[in-house]
């Protein structure tokens, strides 16, 4: 009767599976679940891309899943407590915010359910974590700041758009930029505005600073998704070839972006990277008992117009109009 | 013997009640992880926040208003109380003023409700950039830790083997329905959603009363904002974006008229059981979260709908 | 019944909205045991004037005497405690709620805190019972009810609350043939029973048959009071139309009382 309902209802579990278009899942011995913060953010998708490609070639049950949408605190966290009623043998998380998720990683230790976390860390505290693979974003936007003065020749205005104010992400790029900006005597910081990772956002604060520093010569934004509205905002006021406008994250209609001239660089934080090492060292310690380092870094990438090339794009899945 | 309108409430009761039920059993058949004990108290720990903002929203829409607000009002009391034990002060006593800023912004909607002649539905808009405004002002958008035992017990432990949030589920909507059902508030409430002129010139303290639905949608709001404190650790000011929107979809599917005058508050409880169902489920199914908005979107039309053909569409 | 004061007196009130002046000057009085109906086209101040009475506007200047004594109505709890009863013709009941619910609406009573149903629902039997009044169900919301219903149920609310004044604003207009008939009947007997009854209504044929005296209105103020039968119901259109009062010798009578 048991067998039957569990036949029944993974067979319906496989019918929504192929409904949704996923890759099918095989009965595995070792079960994961992978949170992240949105699934909609290409950003995620790929870092899901390469966990997937991780779980396939460790033979892992993985499950991908994240709350509606960034932001919304209290549904990753019911993701979280979904999943670990599911028991998996690892938890990788994506957490949203690094406090509110500690109560979160202290129940998966209380039940005794190792927790890495990728791309973004969990405050120090009561929660233990095995691992954090991920960028170091602070070192990551130093260098992308670097790249920037360097196009400036060592003068000019420049302009910063913010993730969230109190992610954490966002203070770790915004202080990595700020530490060779300030170090830079010729480059002048006019505007530091939080457009919440938020295209139209970036697109309004963008007209902001143009209107109020018409002079600006260079639009960085924390995320992709703002500098394309910083994009538009310069294209709308013809100075697209005065402004230098970069990125981070190498979304694809970033690279479309580059590739057209409109955007000037993005960071590729090899997401997938991030998400096959998070998978990875998971399997190590459940499978092996090994115990990872404290910290895996993937390194990231500059890119511009140049680095787009047939290659790269098929080798992440992307094909650009 | 009953009379007919306790019938009539104790129908539209069963009837979400069933709703709820169907549901359930559908997804425990789909999941084997759906009813178990660990799913059960998660469940209940996930519903507690939107179950209690129900409530008060739906002692707001019976009086023929709304308040969009809620969340930002949360958000508020929440950095309010977390600010105050970031300063060292007591938990508790953070707590009560967390409760004492949430009252205050419902006072506020009121008085602008009432004293300003501006429609509900403007006024608390209003509100709500204010709040979540003040919330980011303060705070300088950063979220403040709050590791202390009393939240921590208040959202991540049990008491008699069920999580503590239920509890104030439980409280708040045993008050709201006595209040409801059995004083002269509740009265009042129901005569203004249905009539605000007539109660006027019945003599019924229309603005008075008004004011005092809004403080208590504000102070629902606070008494969220500590389930959430707890819940999260953490105060993030932009936490409970849109959960207003949640609180009304609860309010609706429960079948509690959006015209005002009509509905029981307990079929908000049920409205928010459901909608934490959905997303629970399809969570644990492992569908996508886009799926779920389309699901409870879905849920809500049919809920009025079906509404509509039960009482042979009312104009 | 002469020998008796008036239950109510309204001396020169006054009102205006903003530039309009909706009342100027108007006096009305009303004896127990009779029925005063207020005439006048649309805007001629019939509802203004009875608003104040009732609690729901405030007159600019002017006074109210209630049995003697000068009354200060500020708002609708105030009018009922000096005994003034009103029936709106649409604003009378919440349809919503029950009958009992809307007898004792803003006067419900209650025990430590709590609403006595059972007293307002066995209350509300009886009072409805003492008027010979018949509805389905006491629980049944008043907006599944006849018109006729609902009207009674208004009465009978002004009736359990010892109304000695009461207002009726278009009680038959929304009523058929048999319900007219049936409020009219309600009216006679609280006429018999000693209360004053300002009647306001377009029905001259309704206002002709039941009403002792009249007050015609026009433009805000006083055209003439007067007993009712002292005119023929076409001299009463022509002065609500022409705003004039026709000089007649034998209007007399309680027409008089009018100053």
């Amino acid at each position: 009767m048991k067998i039957m309902k569990q036949i029944a209802s993974s067979v319906v579990g496989l019918a929504v599976v192929g409904l949704m278009g996923s890759a099918p899942v095989f009965a595995q011995d070792m079960k994961m679940s992978f949170i992240v913060k949105d699934m909609t953010n290409p950003y995620y998708w790929r870092m899901g891309e390469g966990a997937k490609k991780a779980a396939a070639e460790l033979g892992i049950d993985l499950t991908f899943v994240s709350a509606k949408v960034n932001g919304d605190i209290e549904g990753q966290i019911a993701v979280v407590e979904t999943e670990l009623v599911k028991s998996p043998d690892a938890i990788v998380l994506v957490p949203m915010n690094g406090t509110a998720l500690i109560p979160k990683v202290m129940e998966a230790n209380n039940l005794g359910i190792p927790v890495i976390t990728a791309d973004t860390r969990v405050d120090d505290g009561p929660g233990k974590v095995e691992t954090f693979v991920g960028l170091d974003e602070r070192e990551s936007f130093a260098g992308m700041a670097e790249w920037v003065v360097e196009k400036l020749g060592g003068t000019g205005k420049v302009a910063i758009l913010e993730g969230f104010r109190g992610s954490s992400t966002a203070e770790l790029r915004l202080n990595g930029m700020m530490d060779v900006f300030n170090a830079n005597e010729g480059i002048e910081v006019v505007a530091s505005i939080a457009a919440d990772w938020d295209r139209e956002k970036g697109l309004k604060a963008s007209e902001d600073i143009l209107q109020a520093h018409p002079d600006v010569a260079a639009i960085i934004g924390s995320n992709d998704q703002m500098a394309l509205g910083a994009v538009q905002a310069v294209k709308g006021a013809g100075k697209l070839d005065q402004v230098l406008i970069v990125g981070d994250d190498a979304i694809p209609s970033a690279l479309s972006a580059l590739k057209a001239g409109d955007l000037d660089a993005t960071i590729d934080g090899n997401t997938d990277r991030v998400g096959y090492e998070a998978v990875k060292a998971a399997y190590e310690l459940v499978a092996n008992g090994t115990k990872p380092d404290a910290m895996i870094t993937v390194p990231s990438s500059i890119m511009i117009d140049k680095d787009v090339t047939q290659a790269y794009l098929d080798g992440r899945g992307i094909e650009l109009e | 013997m009953k009379s007919l309108v306790v019938r009539l409430q104790s129908y539209s009761l069963t009837w979400i009640i069933l709703i709820a039920v169907i549901l359930g059993a559908v997804l425990s058949n789909l999941s084997p992880y759906f009813l178990t004990t660990g799913n059960v108290t998660n469940l209940m720990k996930q519903v507690s926040i939107v179950a209690i903002l129900a409530a008060g929203q739906s002692i707001v829409i019976i009086s023929g208003g709304i308040d969009l607000s809620v969340g930002s009002v949360l958000a508020l009391s929440a950095i309010t109380i977390g600010w105050l034990v970031q300063q060292g002060v007591d938990p508790a006593l953070a707590s009560l003023c967390g409760l004492a800023v949430g009252t205050f912004a419902g006072f506020v909607n009121g008085f602008i409700i009432t004293r300003g002649r501006i429609a509900p539905f403007i006024a608390t808009l209003g509100m709500l950039g204010i709040a979540r405004g003040l919330a980011l002002v303060v705070t300088e958008g950063v979220s403040y830790q709050v590791l202390v035992p009393f939240f921590l017990y208040i959202g991540n432990s049990s008491f008699l083997g069920l999580p503590v949030p239920i509890f104030f589920v439980i409280v708040t909507f045993a008050a709201i329905y006595v209040m409801m059902v059995s004083s002269r508030f509740g009265r009042h409430v129901y005569a203004i959603g249905g009539d605000e002129r007539v109660a006027r010139l019945q003599g019924i303290p229309v603005d008075r009363q008004k004011t005092k639905v809004y403080m208590l949608s504000g102070f629902l709001a606070a008494v969220a904002a500590i389930v959430m404190v707890g819940r999260l650790a953490a105060t993030p000011p932009n936490v409970a974006q849109g959960i207003e929107l949640q609180a009304i979809a609860a309010v609706i599917i429960g079948g509690i008229s959006f015209a005002g005058g009509r509905g029981v508050v307990l079929t908000a409880l049920v409205g928010a059981v459901i909608m934490a169902m959905i997303t629970n489920g399809l969570n644990i199914l492992g569908i996508s979260s886009f799926w779920q908005q389309v699901l409870i979107g879905a849920v809500i039309i049919a809920a009025v709908w079906l509404d509509n053909i039960k009482s042979g569409i009312r104009a | 019944m002469a020998e008796t004061g008036p239950l109510v007196e309204m001396r020169n009130i006054s009102k205006h909205f903003g530039g309009l002046q909706a009342l100027t000057d108007v006096s009305v009085d009303l004896y127990p045991g009779e029925v005063v109906g207020i005439l006048g086209h649309n805007g001629a101040g019939k509802s203004t004037l009875i608003k104040i009475l009732a609690g729901a506007q405030r007159a600019d200047s002017g006074e109210i005497i209630i049995a003697g004594e000068h009354a200060h109505i500020g708002d609708p709890n105030d009018a009922r405690k000096y005994g003034v009863e009103t029936i709106y013709q649409e604003l009378a009941l919440c349809g919503n709620l029950s009958a009992p619910a809307n007898l004792f609406m803003g006067r419900e009573p209650q025990r430590f805190g709590f609403l006595r149903k059972k007293f307002m629902r066995d209350e509300a039997a009886k009072a409805l019972k003492k008027l010979s009044i018949k509805i389905k169900s006491l629980g049944a919301e008043v907006e599944s009810m006849s018109g006729g219903q609902r009207q009674a149920i208004s009465i009978s609310r002004a009736v359990y609350f010892d109304a000695r004044i009461l207002i009726m604003d278009e009680p038959t207009a929304a009523l058929g043939m048999e319900e007219t008939e049936m409020v009219i009947k309600l009216i006679q007997e609280l006429k018999s029973n000693g209360l004053g009854i300002f009647w306001i209504s377009h029905d001259i044929h309704d206002v002709y048959a039941f009403t002792d005296r009249i007050a015609i209105l026009n433009g805000g103020r006083n055209v003439i009071t007067c007993a009712t039968k002292d005119f023929t119901q076409d001299e009463i259109v022509s002065m609500i139309i022409t705003g004039k009062p026709l000089d007649r010798s034998q209007a007399t009578g309680q027409g008089n009382r009018a100053q």
